[in-house]
């Protein structure tokens, strides 16, 4: 593809929106609760913006329409799953993580069952996560700034990483809520548009639209809408992991510890599904459709019977075919401002990991100032960027959507599990916690390796040691299998001490850390 | 005060609001294996591949947005009307507490 001016500028003008907005957050942000949770100073309304801009990754709208593209209607799972997630979020973890953490996630657990063994465990488990997490991002980013602007694929991710890098190390938790903020308002806006330019196109009626990417399915592509969800087993558990998942996801649960109270801890959550639900159904009804109608058969947009630029390129391709240039250079920009919103989300989950629960709680004692405590994370920032541009370069060219899919399969089997039961099981105890998480987090991790995607994909190995792709059918009901066992024979640490930690613990998630706020945060 | 919110009422607003919280539970669960299930079976058996059979996929897909969002208001009404005022009942006046 030709470099386009519009997009370069497009790309420079949300670079220059997110440095400033990071001089603005760095002016305010001095204290630990700054870096990590905002001062606590987010609205609902705002934080729900938020999230949905540090949930909705490269892969919404480059990924999963490039699944639709190529015909696998997994596509449909990828848009509907989450969704389902976010009301389980609502459901059972906003509220009590709002009124029992202040920073991170493993701080909850640790809440439940004091000491590092824990704690530990739930850190680990946040970074493996977010790693995996971030590497789609940084691989859909430097994909699609080499398509874009010309930009060397190793150029590019470095420049990304970089970029996020000083979003978090500057502005903390403030500039990466506001990055998500003007992202998830910019892609609203840019999914309209390009929306309202497909229908249009269409001519006003969406059965033609549907009846041309019907035939075009059937025309040019192998699996003609079936692909991997063919088998019950994989549709299922991909179905599955990205619900359950996101209430596993470290970056998106840390959102909620940037509120004031409970209250606005659910008002996230209503704002958050009802901006995603917007953006996914106008993927699906236009730019995927959209993009199979209006693409197929143009050569204009395929080389050697490929489409230009890679799997993750049709979203681009349908703005081109439908407003040119300058509309291409624009969307481009948007997907750039949604990878760095995402990158600058999970850079700080795991830096709020490293430094808070593993360097300050767990190797430090809690014997640690503020001021250590946030050299560290300005430390863990720069090692979790290093981290980022290595894997973005190593894993270059792999699909984007089936990594998230990666992420969220760890999530829910290993963080999922552990928090869930911390929260609301009387009879959990630590050692239950700690066995059944870890036995979560490698079976996850040993299924992954083991299936056709990268054992097969990328390991160049002739069969699969697992069939599935997505395994966490097998892997989170045996975590939660393994955290009920070990919990029932592990009956003598159901002690007094721990009923009435439980109690307390209880009481706190209903009412918060300060009852004599109860009115107002409940 | 911090004591005050452990009366018999509350106990029942809790076992309300876990009850709650499990049918809602039950419910997602079910929708999202069944609306998986429903998509494999179009792209295996079915008549018709989930992509192609357009409006049965969008059908479906605004069904299950349609239940998460109805989900989330029931829990939400619930808290507005049996849970908060409760609480700020018991903020004002304590309560007999075991």
């Amino acid at each position: 593809m030709n470099t386009s001016p519009i997009a370069i500028a497009c790309f420079l003008i949300v670079i220059a929106t997110t440095l400033v907005i990071t001089t603005w957050a760095a002016r305010r942000s001095r204290s630990r609760s700054d870096f990590y949770a905002a001062g606590g100073s987010i609205t609902g309304t705002q934080n729900g913006f938020a999230i949905a801009g540090d949930f909705m990754s490269a892969s919404t709208i480059l990924g999963v329409a490039g699944f639709a593209f190529s015909g696998n209607a997994e596509s449909i799972i990828y848009l509907v799953a989450p969704v389902l997630g976010f009301s389980f979020v609502f459901l059972f973890i906003a509220e009590p993580l709002r009124n029992l953490g202040r920073y991170t996630v493993a701080e909850v657990v640790a809440l439940r069952f004091p000491g590092r063994s824990v704690r530990v465990f739930a850190a680990s488990s946040s970074l493996v996560v977010t790693i995996f997490y971030l590497l789609a991002q940084m691989v859909g980013a430097g994909a699609l700034i080499e398509v874009l602007i010309g930009v060397p694929y190793r150029i590019a991710v470095i420049g990304v990483a970089f970029l996020m890098m000083l979003y978090v190390f500057f502005g903390g938790m403030l500039a990466t809520t506001w990055v998500q903020i003007t992202k998830a308002a910019l892609l609203i806006v840019g999914v309209t548009i390009v929306s309202w330019l497909a229908y249009r196109r269409a001519h006003f009626d969406l059965d033609s639209l549907f009846d041309l990417a019907g035939r075009n399915l059937q025309t040019y592509t192998v699996n003609a809408g079936g692909g991997n969800i063919a088998s019950p087993f994989s549709s299922v558990s991909l179905a599955l992991t990205l619900s359950l998942g996101v209430a596993g996801l470290p970056h998106v649960l840390l959102r909620f510890f940037t509120v004031p109270n409970a209250e606005q801890a659910r008002r996230s959550v209503f704002v958050a599904m009802a901006v995603i639900m917007l953006v996914f159904l106008s993927v699906q009804l236009f730019l995927s459709y959209g993009a199979i109608g209006f693409l197929y058969g143009d050569d204009a947009f395929f080389k050697d019977g490929k489409l230009l630029g890679g799997v993750n390129m049709p979203v681009i391709h349908l703005a081109r075919a439908l407003g040119g240039d300058a509309l291409m250079g624009a969307v481009a920009a948007i997907a750039f401002a949604t990878i760095l919103a995402v990158v600058s989300g999970l850079t700080l989950a795991g830096a709020s990991a490293i430094a808070h629960d593993l360097y300050a709680q767990v190797h430090k004692r809690g014997a640690v100032s503020e001021a250590q405590e946030l050299n560290m994370f300005r430390v863990a920032t720069v090692l979790i960027t290093i981290v980022a541009v290595v894997l973005g370069i190593v894993f270059q060219g792999k699909n984007i959507a089936y990594m998230v899919g990666l992420a969220f399969t760890v999530a829910a089997s290993a963080n999922f599990p552990v928090l869930l039961l911390a929260l609301y099981w009387r009879k959990f105890t630590k050692r239950a916690a700690l066995i059944g998480g870890s036995v979560g987090l490698v079976v996850s991790i040993a299924l992954i390796v083991g299936g056709p995607p990268i054992w097969v994909g990328m390991l160049g190995n002739r069969a699969p040691l697992v069939p599935y792709s997505y395994p966490a059918l097998i892997s989170m009901p045996i975590a939660f299998l393994v955290c009920f066992v070990a919990a029932l024979l592990d009956s003598r640490a159901n002690n007094a001490a721990a009923q009435s930690r439980f109690d307390e613990l209880e009481r706190r998630a209903l009412i918060g850390a300060d009852p004599a706020g109860t009115a107002e945060r409940v | 005060m911090g004591d005050t919110v452990n009366g018999d009422e509350l106990q029942s607003m809790r076992r309300e609001q876990m009850r709650l919280r499990g049918s809602l539970a039950v419910v997602l669960l079910l929708t999202v294996c069944v609306f998986a299930l429903f998509l494999s079976w179009l792209a295996m058996d079915g008549p018709l591949q989930p992509l192609l059979s357009v409006k049965v996929t969008v059908a479906g897909l605004l069904i299950v947005y349609v239940i998460s969002a109805g989900t989330v208001a029931i829990y939400a009404r619930w808290i507005r009307v049996r849970r908060d005022p409760l609480l700020r009942e018991l903020k004002k006046h304590g309560t007999d507490a075991k």
